[in-house]
């Protein structure tokens, strides 16, 4: 189920993992989702830690506006994704408009120059290579907004690592680059 | 003999206010490489009595030179006209990088360098530019702030592929050189200050032409008339190679070098650079073009004596200091007068070298720099035969005379 793992950082409590799954809650959630609660386990044995927690990082602002969704359209779908996913064998549930307090430019801009173009552009799956010239410097915000949940997200929920899909393979070993150390668990969704 | 430099002078201290906008026009274009337009600026300057004008700069550099100056006194053309200056020091656009006309990335500042960078930076536009007729900001006030939703509707209107087709960009990847996603955001963020000021015309570089269309087009699809943009030349430096005047290519003036610098190093430009730099630095109207350069054509070195004569007094606003120097100048070179005055005195042990006794000065970066002068036949004592060149192993009781070292600089050894 895990791929591969890159286990670097120095965990300050090593017998619980705290991993992290980020999700954008464009859709409702589906039932797919549970192999990262499997995954979670995996990652415990390997790790041979007595604990594992995984905690759901629900991104409910960004579709909101990449959407132009109201607050109402988008609660809609967030409260599906908190009623299932503890179903599904989350443990913790959080939706980033209640722990990312600082949405202003200012907060995730730096990141931007710590990435190149030609970095970014790997990070891009093939389906919207396909169809570069119709894309928009949003794609770069995206990015950027995403690099500022999860830098949140790792101090305030003390994660040791995360927990990804591998088509987001490149995404996150260029977060490993940007943010502090935490170990990144690749997972088989295929 | 026509004085070109007092003429100028004279008009720096007139108020512009109410002057017909043919005339003004007359006054900025000779500052331009480039206008976009000539004629939406006539436009402009008809359909608002107080234009707002934009002029943004990135706190990078704390010492700046006379290159820096440029778009400066165009500025300040606006501002004797009586239109609303709005100098925008870019704080927050310094944390991301100014991608100008660089063949590598920049080094994004942290605030502390910003604010040091401002102080220093105020300071020496401060002589030419009188700060009370500017209206700072500071870009991170309205930057900083914006939501993901603002942003967010403003980049959704940027084509990624576009914000890429700028030539610098494109020589760097070809050059595998990084281009950062900040970089590729930055003359939208400059865009977003055109838009958030209302601003009705831009100055700066013509090397900022990528950024100023980017600003253009923010603003077109924000609703708003597009800014004009006027765009100062590069200044070419002293050393007459074709090179941009730049510290790292040792041929700039520097606003904070004493007038007897600033006056010799101006008088060491070639002659075809004349014309640029009264055009830069004077108040010169299209219709006295033909005089000036008919002028230079005929009298080079009393047109450049004048030249430095009003870049000297432009500072102080008092001719007389630009006077003191020619005098001075033309003491030293032309009569090969030297005074006292004009020498550093130096008291050294008769059997000091000349280089050792030099170096002790406190005059020179180095004594590898003064080797390269000694190397280069520079350092002569001056008596009445003429000059003898020196070599470094000279001791100073072996000196009589003045020694001169460089261009410029004068010595006077006692021995102790």
């Amino acid at each position: 189920m895990i791929a591969y793992s890159i286990c670097e950082s120095p965990l300050t409590h090593p017998n619980v993992l705290r991993l992290g799954f980020s999700i954008w809650a464009r859709n409702p959630p589906k039932d797919y989702l549970s192999i990262y609660p499997k995954a979670a386990e995996e990652a415990r044995k390997r790790a041979g830690s007595e604990n594992v927690s995984l905690c759901a990082l629900v991104d409910d602002v960004w579709p909101m506006v990449a959407l132009s969704r109201t607050r109402k359209e988008q609660q809609n779908i967030s409260d599906r994704f908190v009623a299932l996913l503890p179903d599904l064998g989350f443990h913790e549930i959080h939706l980033v408009s209640d722990f990312v307090k600082d949405a202003a430019l200012g907060a995730y801009l730096p990141h931007a120059t710590r990435v190149t173009m030609s970095e970014f552009w790997k990070l891009l799956p093939q389906s919207k290579k396909t169809i570069s010239d119709n894309l928009t410097l949003n794609e770069i915000l995206g990015f950027l907004w995403h690099i500022h949940v999860l830098e949140i997200a790792l101090g305030e929920f003390r994660l040791t690592g995360l927990l990804v899909g591998i088509r987001s393979e490149f995404f996150y070993l260029m977060t490993r680059k940007l943010l502090p150390p935490h170990d990144v668990y690749f997972v088989n969704t295929s | 003999m026509k004085r070109f430099d007092q003429q100028f002078l004279a008009r720096d201290s007139e108020s512009w206010v109410g002057m017909e906008v043919d005339e003004l026009v007359g006054f900025l274009l000779p500052k331009c490489q480039e206008v976009i337009t000539t004629d939406r600026l006539r436009q402009k300057i008809s359909e608002h009595p107080t234009l707002k004008v934009k002029f943004g700069i990135d706190p990078t550099a704390s010492e700046i030179h006379i290159g820096h100056v440029v778009p400066i006194m165009l500025l300040r053309q606006f501002a004797k006209a009586g239109h609303h200056i709005d100098f925008i020091i870019g704080d927050f656009t310094a944390r991301v990088g100014d991608p100008t006309a660089r063949d590598t990335g920049r080094v994004p500042l942290s605030p502390e360098q910003i604010v040091k960078n401002m102080e220093t930076y105020t300071n020496q536009i401060g002589k030419y530019i009188d700060l009370r007729m500017l209206h700072i900001h500071y870009n991170a006030k309205w930057l900083n702030p914006m939501t993901l939703q603002e942003i967010f509707a403003i980049f959704q209107q940027i084509n990624l592929s576009e914000a890429m087709q700028r030539e610098d960009f494109r020589a760097r990847m070809r050059n595998e050189q990084a281009v950062s996603l900040a970089e590729v955001c930055y003359g939208v963020l400059m865009g977003i200050d055109s838009v958030h000021l209302g601003t009705h015309v831009e100055i700066g570089g013509i090397d900022q032409l990528l950024n100023f269309q980017q600003c253009r087009k923010i603003m077109r699809q924000s609703g708003m008339d597009e800014e004009v943009i006027l765009m100062t030349p590069i200044l070419e430096g002293t050393s007459g190679d074709g090179k941009k005047m730049s510290k790292s290519y040792g041929n700039y003036v520097a606003v904070n070098a004493t007038h007897e610098d600033k006056f010799g190093k101006i008088m060491s430009i070639p002659d075809r650079l004349i014309g640029q730099y009264f055009r830069c630095f004077a108040d010169v109207h299209q219709r006295e073009l033909e005089e000036l350069d008919a002028f230079i054509g005929e009298n080079p070195m009393e047109a450049k004596k004048q030249l430095a004569t009003l870049i000297v007094a432009a500072e102080t606003q008092h001719i007389e200091d630009g006077l003191r120097e020619r005098e001075s100048f033309e003491r030293k070179f032309s009569q090969k007068s030297i005074c006292n005055e004009d020498c550093i005195e130096l008291t050294e042990d008769a059997n000091t070298t000349i280089l050792d006794a030099l170096v002790k000065s406190g005059q020179f970066k180095s004594k590898s720099e003064l080797r390269r002068l000694f190397d280069q036949q520079g350092v002569r004592v001056m008596n009445e035969d003429g000059e003898v060149i020196l070599s470094p192993e000279i001791v100073v009781g072996q000196v009589c005379g003045v020694v001169r070292v460089g261009k410029r600089r004068f010595f006077q050894f006692v021995t102790a």
